[in-house]
């Protein structure tokens, strides 16, 4: 079959491989119908992350049609068209039974990769770094889905391919960010970031019951979305003082709670963000994190610090501040299996439609290009979709 | 098996209160010692094989303990500066796994169990109720054989194992089952005692000794923990990838 694989930093080429095969009893294979371009693979498209080996499948948000099963697979079928949360998952140990599937137990067969960083190892992403997982990824006819009655759900007749593709990770991931803040009526959520998972946080902080959203980004079409799409009022960097400004759009209060939706690779203009980008250009660090520490900066006292944003093991985090303003800090990756369902009947009832990320509508042959526009913004990318 | 595996070495006693004579045999074994070590380098280096390499490899170690004054080969001939015992090397590894303890006793008890656990790494031949063949992957396409006896078996408890005798490694081992609290299931400890080789002593591969058995029984215990709560252990084998034959093997 055709794949996107990775070469090396920024090294990306449409190749042939073998097609996946079942290799667990609980496995099923997908034929890939939409798959779609992510931040977080920016991170080792540009060398960031470690364990990436030249010639893996990449791609982890997609959906598609089951066309084989394992003997064990008792709830999926094939000719099922279902959508994939990024994070493959068990259901079975602790953290599935309490619905933290980003921790699942039992689907990192390099759990010995993490351990040493992390103290004990994640769940398996689709197309990641092997510290992950090493599992082949969805820019691809084919993928193989590990444990598919947990991991696939079928897509209502009615929610298009478009709209259930992002509910594979864009929209739960944007969706618990919102959880975390704990929102009540009268709140005013700040989210820093406009792509696909910041415009998803926004959307769900409304649906969540947020009185008010903030956006802030740089990129005119990015805010454009954000206030169009999502109803959010906007902010750009570039042109305002964020900290007055919210301060000021919130009577002085602050944010109830910031939401941070950018992530290791952020852009400044202030001094903190050019010493960032220098000592990670030095490999001295891993993380540019200018918009998470502004946001900490903003959130009034007793707020919310929500952190969807993929960093690795930041240096000058601004513990002080987080300690002496009270904040409450949540963090995780996404726990997709536990909004799927409430987010496809959203998409349902025609109260959630994602499908305005998509900007770009590319054939999977023409992937690498794809990820050139996403990765540099141009021609007011904000998400490119491949079709096998 | 403690007996066996606490016992006292016995140690070389020329080092202690021995005779001015004894320097000049030290010298002289010394020297003796990193010549023999030059000639079986060299002759390693010239049968270019894999073989030749961990010659040359013995060579190299034969001059290094000449040059040290101390070492396994001194210690045989009864030279060494050192008084060093071979210390017996424990490992423990601890998960906690959805599963009673007599469920996964039995799971463990098993024979389809440890092959599959081991798959990739090696293979595990279980002859009967009480004996096991095992066979590790090493490096240079080497392995590691030998034979295991069970030693305790208390059901739903503890499992305990030795290696007999004829293994490069000697060594015991035992999987522990201790109810978690609450409904967690149960806490399970997998436990690795090793009498290092003397030749391994006071080389570079006796770090290793402990590092690689340490992740050994992590992998095991992790594969254990995901066959018992899912009945599959997870794997990316057989992966599409674009390289060698266009995917993982």
């Amino acid at each position: 079959m055709r794949a996107l694989c990775w070469h090396g930093v920024n090294n990306l080429r449409v190749g042939t491989v073998a097609d996946p095969e079942i290799v667990n009893p609980h496995d099923a294979i997908l034929r890939v119908r939409l798959s779609t371009t992510c931040g977080s693979d920016l991170h080792f498209i540009d060398g960031y992350l470690p364990t990436m080996r030249a010639g893996d499948v990449i791609g982890h948000e997609f959906m598609g049609e089951v066309v084989e099963i394992g003997p064990e697979v008792k709830r999926i079928k094939k000719g099922d068209r279902v959508v994939v949360p990024s994070f493959i998952v068990c259901g079975s140990c602790e953290y599935c039974r309490d619905e933290l599937y980003s921790l699942c137990d039992n689907t990192n067969p390099h759990a010995e990769l993490q351990e040493p960083l992390l103290g004990y190892p994640t769940a398996g992403i689709y197309g990641y770094t092997h510290a992950f997982g090493g599992y082949a990824g969805a820019h691809a006819e084919y993928v193989r889905v590990p444990f598919a009655d947990n991991d696939c759900f079928v897509v209502p007749e009615g929610v298009s391919d478009e709209q259930a593709l992002f509910i594979s990770d864009a929209v739960p991931t944007g969706y618990m960010g919102a959880e975390f803040c704990e929102i009540k009526p009268g709140d005013v959520v700040a989210v820093w970031g406009c792509g696909g998972v910041g415009l998803m946080a926004q959307k769900s902080a409304f649906l969540l019951g947020a009185e008010r959203v903030i956006a802030i980004d740089r990129f005119p079409e990015r805010l454009r979305m954000a206030r169009e799409h999502v109803g959010a009022e906007t902010l750009d960097y570039t042109q305002v003082d964020v900290l007055e400004a919210l301060k000021e759009m919130t009577g002085g209060r602050g944010p109830d709670a910031c939401i941070d939706a950018v992530g290791m690779e952020a852009h400044g203009k202030t001094f903190d963000a050019a010493y960032d980008r220098v000592k990670q250009s030095l490999r001295l660090s891993t993380d540019r994190a200018h918009a998470l520490r502004q946001a900490i900066m903003a959130c009034r006292k007793g707020g919310k610090l929500s952190i969807l944003g993929v960093y690795g093991l930041m240096d000058k985090f601004p513990m002080g501040v987080i300690l002496n303003k009270g904040l409450t800090v949540r963090a995780a990756q996404q726990h997709g299996q536990r909004y799927v369902p409430r987010l496809l009947e959203l998409a349902a009832r025609g109260e959630l439609d994602p499908s305005f990320l998509v900007t770009h509508r590319f054939s999977l042959e023409a992937a690498p290009e794809g990820y050139a526009l996403f990765k540099n913004k141009e021609d007011g990318c904000v998400r490119v979709t491949f079709a096998p | 098996m403690d007996t066996t595996l606490n016992r006292e070495i016995e140690r070389p006693s020329a080092e202690r209160g021995a005779p001015p004579s004894a320097v000049d045999a030290a010298a002289v074994a010394r020297t003796a010692c990193i010549l023999l070590g030059g000639v079986v380098a060299i002759e390693g280096v010239r049968r270019r094989s894999p073989v030749g390499m961990l010659t040359a490899l013995a060579g190299a170690e034969l001059i290094r303990q000449g040059i040290r004054g101390q070492g396994s080969f001194l210690r045989a001939m009864g030279v060494s500066r050192e008084e060093r015992l071979p210390e017996v090397i424990e490992l423990t590894r601890t998960l906690t796994i959805g599963r009673s303890p007599d469920e996964l006793y039995a799971l463990w008890r098993n024979p389809e169990t440890l092959p599959r656990l081991l798959d990739g790494m090696g293979t595990v031949a279980v002859r009967d109720e009480t004996e096991s063949d095992w066979r590790l992957k090493g490096p240079l396409g080497l392995h590691l054989a030998w034979r295991t006896r069970l030693i305790e078996d208390r059901p739903g408890e503890l499992i305990a194992w030795m290696s007999q005798p004829g293994a490069w490694i000697p060594h015991a081992a035992s999987v522990r089952f201790h109810a978690a609290p609450r409904d967690r299931g149960t806490e399970v400890a997998l436990r690795l005692r090793i009498v290092p080789p003397g030749l391994l002593l006071g080389s570079p591969f006796e770090g290793r000794l402990r590092i690689v058995p340490g992740l050994l029984l992590q992998k095991l215990l992790r594969q254990f923990k995901s066959l018992a709560e899912t009945g599959e252990v997870p794997t990316h084998r057989r992966a599409p990838a674009c390289r060698g034959a266009g995917r993982d093997e």
